[in-house]
């Protein structure tokens, strides 16, 4: 029987698609949705490997689109598609192994904010690096967080979060704000500081020590503090394919200043 | 002495050549996209690195976790090409991946930087080893 149709009949599915991308797959209600895709430092997407590994969060959902490269991911023999969400009740994670190309942002931004709507998640927090160039003298990284709407900048705040105030962000967390806002879905990004083209652990770390606080979670960041070095060692290669795409994206907008309005 | 003049499709085929020249100049600075990051045969691992022109001189970060200060080695080879040499402090193995890869303990970094424009060898310095990301400075000529 052909992949997605043992899927479809196993998992009781629904799919949303925008554009040229669809999801696949059933979430779960009133569950907060943890996006972690690759960009700077791989701080999202290390976060959210963690948090599924960590969890042992089961793959409830995938994206389907052609905008993605034609890759399949084998995992202990099974066929895996490269970018899914895994899940429990009460929380849910999309992840990818796969860089995100320039062209797949906005759809995927919007599909994912349709799907969450759809499936009644309680809201997204995407995670995300925002590099800095003087990362090397940073012990801890700073964390930062944007959120749609003022109830959200209290969740933040009592979760200890400082507002990232003036700056771009550039990429799917960016697309999903907007998209999170237009639709009233609660809608934040954490943003921890870190290399722009080095994978970075102990920024997901320090992102997920503050995700932690803001959903009262307990997952257990000090592996990905022992095992840094060898995290950096097995990203490379995504890494590198990541920078490409970036470069494309204009991430380099984050450095700059954004004109101000007073 | 007369001389002849040249044809327009000279002037036009000399451009070509010049361009592409340019081209495959340029393209041997960015690295392929499709090259593998490891030598099963050597046992060595490409790291991550970056380059930074500061004017007068380049900077080069290399990302080289699992080494110790010790034992890196660096140096300018002729006059555009950075190589940097690491052991990895114990092997590293991927167990679950590929199918070459698996049976292979990777134990040293091997990275080669080529510089766009020609660099004084006497000049290298490392300018740090912090958190496993190794920094050299080379003056340009």
């Amino acid at each position: 029987m052909p992949r997605l149709a043992l899927f479809h009949r196993t998992h009781n599915i629904s799919s949303v698609s925008c554009l040229d991308v669809k999801i696949v797959g059933r979430g779960f209600r009133e569950s907060w949705l943890v996006v972690g895709l690759p960009d700077a430092g791989l701080v999202g997407a290390i976060s959210a490997a963690h948090v599924v590994r960590a969890l042992g969060l089961e793959a409830v959902a995938y994206v389907e689109s052609e905008l993605l490269p034609p890759v399949i991911v084998v995992h202990q023999s099974k066929v895996c598609d490269p970018m899914r969400v895994f899940g429990r009740q009460g929380l849910m994670v999309l992840s990818s192994e796969v860089p995100v190309h320039p062209s797949l942002v906005y759809p995927l931004g919007k599909s994912v904010v349709e799907w969450a709507v759809r499936e009644g998640a309680k809201g997204i927090i995407a995670i995300t690096g925002i590099a800095v160039p003087n990362r090397l003298e940073i012990e801890t990284p700073e964390v930062y967080g944007i959120a749609g709407n003022s109830e959200l900048y209290d969740v933040l705040a009592k979760a200890n979060v400082k507002s990232f105030e003036e700056g771009f962000v550039v990429g799917p967390a960016a697309v999903m704000m907007k998209e999170g806002i237009k639709r009233g879905l609660p809608t934040m990004t954490l943003l921890a500081q870190c290399f722009l083209e080095y994978p970075d652990p102990g920024a997901a770390a320090q992102a997920l020590t503050a995700l932690n606080r803001i959903l009262d979670i307990n997952v257990d960041v000090k592996p990905l503090l022992e095992e840094a070095e060898m995290i950096r060692v097995r990203t490379r290669e995504l890494m590198r394919r990541t920078a490409e795409v970036m470069k494309q994206m204009r991430k380099g907008h984050e450095y700059e200043v954004p004109l101000m309005y007073t | 002495m007369f001389r002849r003049r040249r044809t327009i499709f000279e002037s036009i085929s000399d451009l070509l050549d010049e361009i592409r020249g340019e081209v495959e100049r340029l393209s041997s600075l960015f690295e392929d996209l499709e090259e593998p990051m490891w030598n099963a045969s050597e046992c060595c691992l490409t790291p991550l690195s970056t380059i930074r022109d500061l004017g007068d001189e380049y900077e080069v970060v290399v990302d080289l976790p699992l080494v110790d200060s010790g034992k890196i080695n660096v140096y300018v080879e002729g006059e555009d090409t950075l190589k940097v040499e690491a052991e990895i402090r114990e092997g590293v193995r991927f167990e679950r991946w590929g199918t070459v890869q698996k049976n292979v303990e990777f134990r040293r970094y091997r990275k080669v930087v080529r510089f766009p424009e020609p660099v004084d060898p006497t000049s290298l310095r490392i300018a740090s080893f912090k958190q496993g990301f190794l920094v050299v400075r080379v003056r340009k000529v």
